[in-house]
């Protein structure tokens, strides 16, 4: 069934991709849709979706992963991965290299080939090409492979080191990939191929057609280097392990964890550091990579705790670990470090009860999130709302709540916070005997209070030195109902003072409880 | 009953020895200076005891002294007297953290919690409960409210766990609570059920306290009476260790500790015919009671 994709752009609908049947009908791709179709009406053909093949793209740079820490999207239809120092660990993956190829070293080889079957056996179809620099290994994968990949088997080779002169001068000058300006300016002048320009004197070329074509010219020899910028952040620490068949199951799952973090907690003794975040990365069969990540409250490399923060965080997931066909690769990464240094028990365990304690923020956070295991920071001002801040626990400094708890109180000192917090505070109509009096009675939530006893007022004001203008000065007052109920109540607003004779009362409103 | 191990008399001893030291260093150890069980001290078996110090309240339990490392449930009838409950169990974790080392853990659902506020770290420090030893744990579901407490009362860093419930929810049956109060004997810290306008359900837990406000003043005519120490109305619904009874209590900020409140005595004399005082107006005290 031929079949097309179809996008807009120079203003018309035009074909982007299309599969083998179309391609034998003789539709080429840059063809406007209604080209296509005056001569073949049974074409199919599909919108593309904006931004869905970005994301395929980037789900296969991720799936990329795999091979090396370092992948870069490479325009929109490539990737590039830099395999430095990463080829050896699949040597041993044996296999025939074909003729043509014997030059390539094994694990370089061995690489490539299984990229490229797990690519195919997902449906893509694919060129690739190692080199010794990324701007070769883009010309030799885009320019000197066979240009028709739908057709059969997926065109692979390879540059071996040093190489690179035979099989790129004879390319086109578009494989140094250039501006199409400079492109023109060359093809002008009669210099249409690789080799007409890679050893030319750089100087008159740079004055002619601008730097840009030396720096390409560099980067193709290996003068000059190609920084590639990674999709990820390469991990300082990774451990992984490879399955021949996938694993599914949960506790399959966990107990690889342990595996990895055995290898890892090794690598992080040696280097005297612990773990502060630590990523799990799930690679499905079919493509799609899982990655969660937790993160700790001090140091960590104690293997056991490692899977116990994961098992929560998967536990947390539920319904949401979906195991698919199961994982072909797992992967366990040390995203943060921190200096750790084993620390001497003492003989009343206040160390052991410390990290007894953060081992439960850390198990509660990865299960709840951080955010939701939190601790009390006072904060320097005197708006109640204000006063008290919120914040995780397995990152706040505990020097930094000092709450002043011990200084000793006179007796019959009022109470004068209250023990719950409303926030914000909710409005309430209110009587008073006379306008800047206590309530006597008050009606909160469509239920009347009869006030039997009351302590204020307070007065406070809210940082009338910042602008804008803040909310006017808040009476408060410590009201107790007829059945022994005590709330904190107060007046925003000073009678003659904030509101004008026409303007609207001061309101009341309730903002605490006390016991 | 659970079967409590008979404990190592090493280990006893090192308990001892460590709270000793800790006590030489001015700090408080994990196992604290909670009174022993007296009835139970031969044999060194059965839980410590939290003394208030208020006869009607501790002779409420079996061998005087509410019993701590376990699970203890506290409701109130509504969920406006939620000021009350917290103030109640707040000062029982105030008794409790002053004699043993540990964080407390406070679990809750945030949109519960919208109908009676959030814990304010300042009221909690005025009943002696350092709020730096808080961790509030914010949940979004009952079942993982559970959980979170679970976790907290096996772990070793732990003094106390509460979690505030609303009404009776479904996932808080007699199983799970009697799961919880399992973990909660295994494990050493003292687990606390608040219940927000709950309705009395089937639970597992050794004490079920209601709360009630107790009016402290009264209004004089058109006169407002200051407020006194926060007091309330504790009625042991139910106690698996002991009798179920009433008993009216305060707090004394100062001592930082329960008391028995005083005979009611009007707090503020009497104006007779006079006019009253300018009340609102300038700074109102408490006035002392004796």
């Amino acid at each position: 069934m031929p079949r097309v994709v179809v996008a807009a752009r120079r203003g018309a609908d035009r074909i982007v991709a299309l599969n083998a049947p179309a391609r034998a009908l003789g539709v080429t791709a840059d063809e406007p849709l209604a080209d296509a179709r005056a001569r073949h009406p049974a074409l199919q053909s599909d919108a593309q979706a904006a931004g869905e093949v970005a994301a395929l793209l980037a789900a296969l740079a991720d799936w990329c992963d795999r091979y090396t820490p370092l992948v870069a999207l490479d325009g929109e239809d490539g990737l590039l991965l830099d395999i430095t120092g990463c080829a050896h660990l699949f040597a041993h993956d044996e296999s025939a290299a074909p003729a043509g190829e014997e030059r390539l070293p094994a694990g370089e080889h061995a690489l490539m080939r299984d990229c490229l079957r797990r690519l195919g056996d997902q449906g893509f179809a694919v060129r690739a090409g190692v080199a010794d620099t990324p701007a070769a290994a883009w010309a030799y994968a885009r320019h000197a492979l066979a240009r028709d990949v739908l057709s059969g088997e997926p065109s692979c080779g390879g540059l071996p080191p040093g190489a690179w002169r035979e099989v790129l001068a004879p390319l086109p000058m578009a494989a140094l990939r250039l501006e199409d300006a400079t492109l023109d300016a060359l093809g002008r002048v009669g210099l249409t191929q690789v080799a007409d320009v890679i050893d030319r004197p750089r100087g008159p070329l740079a004055a002619r057609f601008g730097r840009d074509l030396v720096r390409r010219i560099e980067r193709l020899r290996g003068d000059a280097a190609e920084p590639i910028s990674p999709r990820l952040a390469a991990p300082l620490l990774a451990a992984d392990r490879r399955f021949f068949e996938p694993i599914s199951r949960e506790e399959d799952v966990r107990g690889v964890i342990l595996g990895l973090a055995e290898r890892l907690s090794l690598d992080l003794e040696r280097r005297g550091e612990g773990g502060r975040a630590f990523e799990l990365a799930l690679f499905r069969v079919d493509g799609v990579v899982n990655r969660v990540t937790v993160g700790t409250s001090r140091a960590l490399r104690d293997p056991a705790r490692v899977r116990g923060l994961f098992s929560e965080k998967l536990a947390a997931l539920g319904d949401d670990f979906d195991a698919g066909f199961g994982f072909d690769l797992v992967r366990l990464c040390v995203l943060e470090v921190q200096r750790f240094e084993p620390a001497q028990a003492d003989f009343a365990q206040t160390g052991e009860h410390a990290e007894a304690l953060e081992a439960l923020i850390d198990r509660l956070g990865a299960r709840l999130g951080i955010a939701r295991v939190a601790r009390f920071l006072p904060c320097d001002t005197h708006l109640p709302e204000i006063r008290q801040k919120l914040v995780p626990a397995a990152v706040v400094d505990t020097g930094a709540l000092v709450w002043c708890s011990q200084t000793p109180v006179a007796p019959d000192t009022p109470q004068l916070r209250p023990l719950r917090l409303i926030d914000p505070p909710e409005p309430v109509e209110a009587v008073a005997m006379v306008p800047e009096g206590p309530p006597l009675r008050f009606r909160w939530r469509r239920a009347l209070y009869e006030v039997r006893a009351c302590e204020g007022p307070e007065r406070l004001v809210p940082p009338w030195w910042q602008e804008p203008r803040p909310a006017p000065a808040r009476d408060y007052y410590r009201v107790e109902d007829g059945e022994g109920r005590r709330f904190w109540l107060y007046r925003e607003g000073l009678y003659g003072v904030d509101s004008a004779p026409q303007g609207p009362p001061p309101r009341w409103f309730l903002q605490g409880l006390y016991a | 009953m659970v079967a409590v191990p008979r404990p190592d008399p090493d280990r006893t001893l090192l308990a001892e020895l460590r709270s000793r030291v800790a006590a030489l260093e001015g700090g408080l150890s994990s196992e604290g200076r909670l009174m022993p069980d007296p009835a139970s001290a031969a044999n060194g078996q059965g839980p410590a005891r939290l003394l208030t110090g208020v006869a009607g309240f501790d002779g409420l339990f079996a061998s005087s002294g509410m019993p701590c490392g376990t699970l203890h449930e506290a409701t109130s009838a509504e969920s406006r007297s939620g000021g009350a409950l917290t103030g109640f169990v707040a000062a029982l974790l105030a008794c409790l953290a002053a004699r043993r080392a540990g964080a407390v853990l406070w679990v809750m659902e945030p949109e519960a919690g919208r109908e009676a506020g959030c814990p304010n770290a300042e009221g909690l420090a005025r009943f002696g409960l350092d709020p730096a030893r808080v961790l509030l744990v914010r949940t979004r579901r009952v079942e993982e409210t559970l959980w979170a407490m679970e976790e907290g009362v096996q772990a070793s860093g732990i003094c106390a766990v509460v979690a505030e419930l609303r009404g009776a929810p479904r996932a808080l049956d007699l199983t799970a609570s009697r799961r919880l109060l399992l973990r909660t004997e295994a494990g050493g810290a003292t687990a606390f059920l608040l219940r927000h306008g709950g309705e009395s359900a089937p639970s597992a837990a050794v004490t079920r306290f209601r709360i009630a406000a107790r009016p402290s003043g009264g209004r004089d005519g058109l006169r407002l009476a200051p407020l006194g120490r926060p007091g309330w109305q504790v009625a042991l619904q139910r106690n698996r260790d002991g009798r179920p009874g009433t008993v009216e209590l305060e707090w004394d900020h100062a001592m930082r500790s329960f008391a028995a409140p005083a005979d009611r005595e009007p707090v503020v004399p009497r104006t007779g015919d006079g006019p009253a005082g300018a009340s609102g107006t300038g700074r109102v005290m408490a006035f002392s009671r004796r």
